[in-house]
């Protein structure tokens, strides 16, 4: 066995040169490499970092904004309930006033309608007592004599006016005499000269009969009707009744 | 017969003898270097394939590094790294036919002990000092001084010795096996030579660690335990 020292030198000298070599194009640019990704891979994690941590922020933010609009939106529910309660106190109050206004309005309409009925009820009830009256003087009417009216007549005659009385049971425009009772012979005689003396002049007269005038004459002619009947006195009671109730 | 062992002259440069482990050395470095060169070229953010494998090595590298030396290991992963993957390709370039691997030659084996050796000596002076260092002799006590002489001389050989052995074998025990028989029966044994060597390409490497850690860091332990009385 032998060593070659040659060998061993030029190995040695090869294995320095190598070393230099590798280190050179091998380990240095591979750990070069190798550190560039990490600082990238830190500053992508720093980035990130960055990024999430804004992104958390916004959320943050968000977050309140929610709560602010949920806020405002709670204050403009309040205010508009309050509004509505407002409105709605304001209605039922004007709602109550209508109807106190319309109760008083009914009430007074029906106090007006009763006044009416009342009135009605009083007419009806003036009427019923001319009615009765009328049916209690019938017979004792029937007694009364016919001069018992014809100074009453003549006494109308007398407050008619003058061109009145002239005109009145004329020839040319006789009068009608209405009775309750037909009249005799004598009885139209008496009138015709009692109505003559209060007119001045012949009274010509048509005679007629009306049981409704109860006792008493009536003398209508031309323009003027004179009344001396208790059916007018019975309408004249019956019509001041009226007035005084209503 | 001649030797297996003795390794002839292919050729002179000058009075050189260039035999053939420097050869296959050459071609060994030249293959690294280009194939360095080209990658470093082509080194990206993102890897590819080969650039993920290398950088797969080295951070592996780096870690058994910083295992040994408890320290960065910056200082040691082109040393470390360099010796590691040409023993490696050069134990496996023997499954090439016709080629020889550079390390089944005690010259190559005792340059690359030679380079762990100064590198130790380098780093534990840079470390501790001169004096520091020297001092790291006299550990635990001075009668241990021959004894670390020694050691430091021991266990360079067995350095090359070890690599020598396992390399030389298995290329003699192929080589027998081939003359014996050639065909599919030492395949076996070339896959076991495949393992044979990435482990010794794996041991040389540590061990060269252990030992340059050792120097740094002794003359450390030391600095401490001076310290730490007072």
């Amino acid at each position: 066995m032998r060593i070659d020292w040659w060998t061993i030198g030029l190995q040695t000298i090869n294995l320095v040169v190598l070393l230099w070599l590798l280190g050179r194009f091998f380990f240095r640019p591979m750990t070069r490499v190798v550190a560039e990704r990490r600082a990238a891979a830190n500053k992508m994690l720093d980035a990130a970092k960055a990024a999430q941590e804004k992104a958390e922020a916004a959320t943050k933010e968000a977050e309140a904004e929610r709560e602010r609009v949920a806020a405002s939106r709670l204050e403009a529910l309040e205010a508009a309930r309050k509004e509505a309660e407002a409105q709605r106190a304001k209605l039922i109050e004007a709602a109550h006033e209508e109807a106190r206004r319309e109760r008083a309005e009914a009430e007074a309409a029906l106090d007006h309608a009763r006044g009416q009925a009342e009135a009605q009820l009083a007419r009806q009830a003036n009427a019923l007592a001319a009615d009765m009256a009328a049916r209690l003087l019938e017979a004792p009417a029937a007694k009364l004599p016919l001069a018992s009216f014809l100074p009453e007549l003549e006494h109308a005659l007398a407050a008619l006016p003058e061109a009145t009385r002239e005109k009145l049971a004329t020839e040319a425009a006789p009068a009608t005499l209405v009775n309750a009772r037909t009249l005799g012979e004598a009885e139209q005689q008496a009138v015709r000269e009692a109505l003559g003396r209060a007119l001045g002049h012949e009274a010509v007269l048509t005679f007629d009969t009306d049981p409704a005038l109860i006792a008493g004459l009536r003398l209508s002619g031309g323009m003027a009707v004179l009344d001396v009947n208790l059916r007018a006195d019975l309408d004249r009671v019956t019509a001041r009744l009226d007035a005084r109730d209503e | 017969m001649k030797s297996p062992l003795v390794v002839e002259p292919l050729f002179y440069i000058g009075p050189v003898p260039i035999t053939q482990p420097v050869v296959a050395t050459w071609v060994i470095m030249a293959v690294m270097v280009l194939f360095s060169i080209l990658l470093s070229r082509h080194l990206k953010q993102r890897p590819g394939r080969t650039q993920a494998v290398m950088e797969l090595i080295t951070g592996a590298l780096d870690h058994q590094i910083e295992d040994v030396v408890q320290s960065d290991p910056a200082p040691y992963r082109v040393l470390i790294g360099t010796i590691f993957l040409f023993v490696l390709i050069a134990n496996w370039s023997g499954m090439l036919p016709g080629v020889e691997p550079p390390t089944a030659h005690l010259e190559t084996d005792a340059a690359l002990a030679l380079l762990v050796f100064a590198a130790t000596l380098y780093h534990g002076v840079r470390s501790n000092g001169l004096v520091g260092y020297l001092k790291t002799f006299a550990e635990p006590t001075w009668i241990m001084i021959p004894l670390n002489l020694v050691e430091q001389i021991t266990r360079t050989f067995s350095l090359i010795i070890r690599l020598f052995g396992n390399v030389m074998s298995g290329v003699f025990v192929i080589g027998i096996m081939l003359s014996l028989a050639g065909l599919l029966v030492p395949i076996p044994l070339m896959a076991l030579d495949l393992l044979t060597g990435a482990v010794q390409a794996y041991i040389f490497a540590i061990l060269g660690c252990v030992f340059i850690g050792a120097a740094v860091s002794e003359g450390r332990d030391t600095a401490s335990q001076e310290r730490s009385p007072s």
